[in-house]
């Protein structure tokens, strides 16, 4: 992809969440006190700076020689993040937090390791992890998952 | 209180050493992996804080900074590869020396010479503290916000090459911090109706995303089923009175650059090392041998990214201003604990600072130590395949965030912060000018507010005290230097 056009899309999104929070801060009721300012000013002029500030870049960038941005094993980082969800989503909805772990620990080191050989390795060290985990935080600091 | 008031039996508990020593082994374990600074160190046990008193828990921080960063040198010096920034100096020399004759030599130059440096720097934070934050209660509401205001343009200046994406950054990290409720009016701001939001983003779920997250998506990037490979024989650290004499004055050297650039905010501890490396070559009977392992060339960086640990916390004692990424992380463990840092401090929780200010040398007998006992053993964990460290540094990423408020809605936070920040860093937006915002956000904007308060919305506040107009002329100043700098480096370009 290029460099240029994604500081570009950057850029735009970048000055339309400034727009939005300029928008919002305009809501937040002004200071009683006088002299005081209100709770909105702040916001409103980091906004006011974002935009100028992206505005230079926007100009800075036009200046710029483009160049290439690759992101090597961009697929093996996009399936982590898939084997990810389905691991949040097992722990909030089926709710066995160690066995979703244990699972999820030996799927990655299979996908990474592309080999099922020494399976029962991987399984040892996911579980032996899951139960320090149990041990610091559930025995000793008393937090459930 | 002073030093001679302070209760020693505070600082002396089996607690208060086991967090020590904790955080230690931590520090140097993390640090000792490539690419894992300490940083992700500091991060993955944010939340183990919880349940400690405050000192335990910033002890157990500081011990884990201290500790990374000789951590960092073991990978160097074994691999060839910096464990972190602060430690790329160290390869030219300590990889050759491990080469040439062996590892365990050149990693007991390491150990000793962070050992000299964690001292120095311990005793700078001692003695400079006291008369930092006595000047400190000189200030007000005006200084505060400059002083925030010259943290954020120092870090601006040198966090990424592209300076305009660093000062973006840094905006957008002052926004993040607005989000919650209002201190001042109660006022809900950027919330959306979660409740997750009302006290604000959870740090630890944006450090664990911006940092722990995106350094795993780099090395899954660089190949998630790599194994490094290293020379992990001949490990002892066993060193004579003879090797150290060789090593004092490079060591010593080094401490006092590593001591005076920590003070500065902005400057990172990778900067130091450099420096100090190139001042030990300059200083050295034989400048010729440097880069082929020299102890010498060890000695001066490694003693000066030791030494910066201890003097990088003096802003943050007495100024209540972290100068560094890491700094703004341990400030977090502060917050958590409901403690403000500032010259104040040293008033109200005077048995707190004093047992940090001694603790901290004792953060750095733990490091020789155990870096004596076990470095050994953490060059060797240094071969664990990626594929395993990975999912590893995940879970224990999404349980250190989940464990803050038991809200599965701050890992989820945690991921996106990741995916976000993993490509605002390949387009060189600068991850450190955005903690370090964050962070200084609610102290900018407060002192902002009480000092137009005080001022009735005038704004001459900043320039008719002469402690903020002599702040206000530092930050033209420096901003003069950042801005001519990157002219310079243009046109050389």
């Amino acid at each position: 992809m290029s460099a240029n056009r994604a500081t570009y899309v950057t850029l735009v999104i970048f000055a339309a969440l400034a727009v939005f929070f300029f928008i919002n801060a305009r809501a937040f009721p002004e200071a009683d006190t006088e002299g005081a300012i209100g709770s909105g000013y702040f916001p409103q002029l980091l906004s006011i700076l974002l935009i100028i500030f992206c505005a230079i870049s926007f100009f800075q960038t036009l200046k710029k020689e483009d160049e290439k941005i690759t992101i090597p094993h961009f697929k093996r980082i996009a399936i982590t993040l898939g084997i990810t969800f389905l691991y949040l989503l097992s722990w909030n909805f089926l709710g066995n937090f160690y066995l979703s772990t244990l699972v999820y620990i030996v799927v990655l080191i299979i996908y990474y390791k592309k080999s099922l050989r020494h399976l029962w390795l991987y399984l040892l060290i996911a579980a032996a992890f899951a139960l320090f985990i149990y041990a610091l935080f559930e025995r000793l600091l008393f937090i459930r998952f | 209180m002073g030093f001679l008031e302070f209760d020693f039996s505070a600082l002396f508990t089996l607690t208060n050493l086991l967090c020590i020593l904790l955080g230690t082994f931590i520090g140097i374990l993390i640090g000792a992996i490539p690419g894992l600074g300490p940083i992700i160190a500091i991060v993955l046990l944010l939340p183990l804080t919880f349940s400690m008193s405050p000192l335990s828990a910033v002890l157990m921080l500081l011990a884990a900074f201290q500790g990374a960063e000789y951590g960092g040198s073991i990978s160097s010096i074994v691999l060839g590869i910096p464990g972190t920034t602060a430690n790329i100096a160290t390869v030219f020399d300590g990889h050759a020396l491990a080469r040439n004759s062996s590892p365990g030599k050149a990693l007991a130059y390491s150990l000793t010479a962070s050992t000299i440096g964690g001292f120095i720097g311990g005793l700078v934070l001692l003695f400079l503290s006291v008369p930092v934050s006595a000047l400190a209660l000189n200030f007000s509401s005006p200084e505060f916000f400059l002083i925030g205001v010259f943290s954020l343009i120092a870090v601006s200046g040198i966090s990424s090459a592209d300076k305009t994406k660093s000062i973006i950054s840094g905006i957008l990290g002052l926004m993040a911090s607005t989000v919650g409720m209002d201190m001042f009016s109660g006022q809900q701001r950027f919330t959306f109706g979660q409740s997750a939001l009302l006290d604000g983003i959870s740090i630890i779920a944006l450090t664990v995303g911006m940092f722990a997250l995106t350094e795993i998506f780099s090395m899954i990037s660089e190949g998630a089923g790599k194994r490094q490979e290293g020379n992990t024989v001949n490990l002892s650290t066993k060193i004579n009175w003879k090797e150290i004499k060789r090593i004092l004055k490079p060591s010593f050297t080094g401490s006092g650059l590593g001591a005076f650039f920590g003070v500065l905010p902005g400057i990172a501890s990778g900067t130091a090392s450099f420096v100090a490396y190139s001042t030990a070559q300059k200083m050295s009977k034989k400048p010729e041998t440097f880069g082929k392992g020299n102890p010498e060339g060890i000695a001066g960086p490694e003693s000066a990214n030791n030494s910066f640990v201890g003097s990088s916390m003096v802003p943050l004692l007495t100024l209540g201003i972290p100068g560094s990424p890491v700094i703004a992380v341990i400030m977090g463990a502060f917050i958590i604990h409901g403690i403000q840092p500032g010259p104040k401090l040293f008033e109200i929780e005077s048995q707190l600072v004093y047992g940090i200010l001694i603790g901290f040398l004792f953060t750095t007998v733990a490091m020789y130590f155990m870096g004596r006992l076990l470095t050994p053993m953490f060059a060797r964990i240094l071969v664990i395949p990626n594929y395993i460290l990975i999912p590893i540094i995940l879970v224990l990423s999404f349980v250190g965030v989940y464990v803050e408020k038991a809200l599965l809605f701050d890992v989820w936070f945690a991921i996106i912060v990741g995916i976000v920040f993993f490509i605002l860093k390949v387009l060189d937006f600068s991850l450190p000018s955005f903690i370090l915002a964050f962070v200084l956000g609610p102290i900018m904007e407060e002192n902002l507010r009480r000092a137009l308060l005080v001022s009735d919305g005038s704004y001459l506040i900043f320039l008719t005290r002469p402690y903020s107009l002599a702040i206000l002329m530092l930050i033209v100043i420096t901003a003069v230097f950042i801005f001519f700098r990157n002219k310079k480096k243009e046109g050389a370009a």
